[in-house]
């Protein structure tokens, strides 16, 4: 009876054994199986795939047609929506801008631009129906763009500061040193009639003088970034890089009063 | 019908100088569509109506421009007689002449402008003048061949 018991004793342990072994051996050999059984599955995959390629090339080319038109459709759109995003972004300046600015401005969209090489100007679309008359000054939220030239109805000139016709009373903020900013129909700016004796460098900031009733006084021009001598050394002039880029401006305020 | 395609190709040209033409500009200096329309009429049309297509063409530009109204419209009609006369004595009829041409008249054309705004008293670097007068006259005759090649069909060389 002991013997029995000692017997099953031993078979129950030994069967514990085989299966412990048999389960750690599982996790061990694992791995390599799945190594293993994995390479006929990717050969009948790829089989499988090549032959479904054959059967439904048609199906396959016509998806395919109909995925990149829409891949083009919707890149467009991607393009379209991230301009209405940078316009909205500049609308926003320009709102926040014409809500805190002293004066009373109308605003207006670029439409077309000088067709010469002597001349900088630009067309605006408001005109004199909505209260713009000819002399009036242009800026946006950077600063200074110009002057109205001519109005029509609907329509107004506007004449660049980079236009050498165009001369503009303005002062050094930082010393009020006075002098006559001019354009030169390139992309910078000349302050002349500066004496010898001026107190200006290089980074100050030029702002409008009021002097002219036109422009009123503290508007942005833009920042020195050179002076030099007048070549009959009787004065000095400073080169001045306009605070607007003036070659892309496409929103404008008009300062109506 | 065929002065009537002309007419619209001065249009568009026009359209297209005062708008996306500025967003390729070279130095600051751009195209002169408009020009070359004047004398590709010139080049195409009798004396006539190249006198009224350069008409047409520099009003056009004078209209959009800030300078003095008509300073184009007479110095367009000038280049288009000009080339008549010229065309009576010498034969214009190869590309390398035609570009020659609108090389010398657009050289022409931007001198007297910057002549008169130096008269006029309005001081331009020397730079500047410099720039227009070399790169203007490079870039009217890189564009002149393909608007000449798309009005081929519509105005023809009467003396051809």
């Amino acid at each position: 009876m002991l013997n029995l018991k000692n017997k099953n004793i031993i078979s129950y342990f030994l069967t514990g054994l085989l299966v412990l072994f048999i389960a750690g051996s599982v996790s061990l050999l694992k791995i390599p199986f799945l190594d293993i059984s994995k390479i006929p599955s990717i050969v009948l995959n790829s089989a499988r795939r090549e032959l479904s390629g054959i059967i439904f090339y048609h199906r396959n080319y016509v998806q395919n047609e109909r995925l990149q038109n829409e891949s083009a459709y919707l890149r467009q759109k991607i393009n379209s929506l991230n301009e209405i995003y940078l316009e909205n972004l500049r609308f926003k300046k320009l709102l926040s801008y014409k809500q805190e600015s002293p004066f009373k401005v109308i605003s207006a969209k670029v439409i077309t631009r000088s067709p010469d090489n002597w001349s900088s100007v630009v067309i605006i679309d408001k005109g004199s129906s909505s209260g713009i008359i000819r002399g009036q000054a242009v800026i946006n939220n950077l600063g200074l763009i110009g002057r109205v030239m001519e109005t029509t109805a609907f329509a107004s000139k506007v004449m660049l500061i980079s236009d050498p016709n165009l001369s503009v009373s303005a002062i050094v903020q930082r010393s009020r040193q006075e002098g006559l900013i001019t354009g030169t129909l390139g992309t910078q700016l000349i302050m002349k009639y500066l004496p010898e004796e001026a107190d200006i460098k290089v980074q100050d900031k030029i702002i409008t003088s009021g002097m002219n009733q036109n422009y009123p006084k503290g508007i942005l021009i833009g920042s020195v970034v050179e002076v030099a001598h007048e070549f009959s050394s009787l004065g000095r002039y400073a080169i001045v890089r306009p605070a607007v880029n003036l070659s892309f401006v496409e929103e404008v305020f008009v300062i109506v009063r | 019908m065929k002065k009537l395609a002309f007419c619209l190709i001065i249009i568009a040209s026009g359209i297209i100088q005062i708008t996306i033409l500025n967003y390729f500009r070279l130095f600051t200096v751009k195209v002169d569509l408009l020009l070359i329309c004047a004398v590709i009429a010139a080049l195409s049309f009798p004396l006539k109506w190249s006198l009224f297509f350069c008409l047409f063409s520099g009003v056009f530009k004078d209209v959009f421009s800030a300078n003095d109204f008509g300073v184009n419209a007479v110095l367009f009609c000038l280049w288009g007689f000009l080339i008549a006369k010229l065309m009576r004595k010498i034969a214009i009829d190869n590309n390398l002449m035609r570009l020659l041409l609108v090389g010398v008249i657009t050289l022409l054309h931007n001198l007297l402008m910057g002549l008169i705004f130096v008269y006029c008293g309005v001081a331009i670097p020397f730079g500047v003048l410099l720039r227009v007068l070399i790169f203007a006259p490079l870039l009217t005759s890189i564009f002149f061949t393909p608007l000449f090649k798309l009005t081929k069909n519509t105005c023809r060389n009467p003396y051809e």
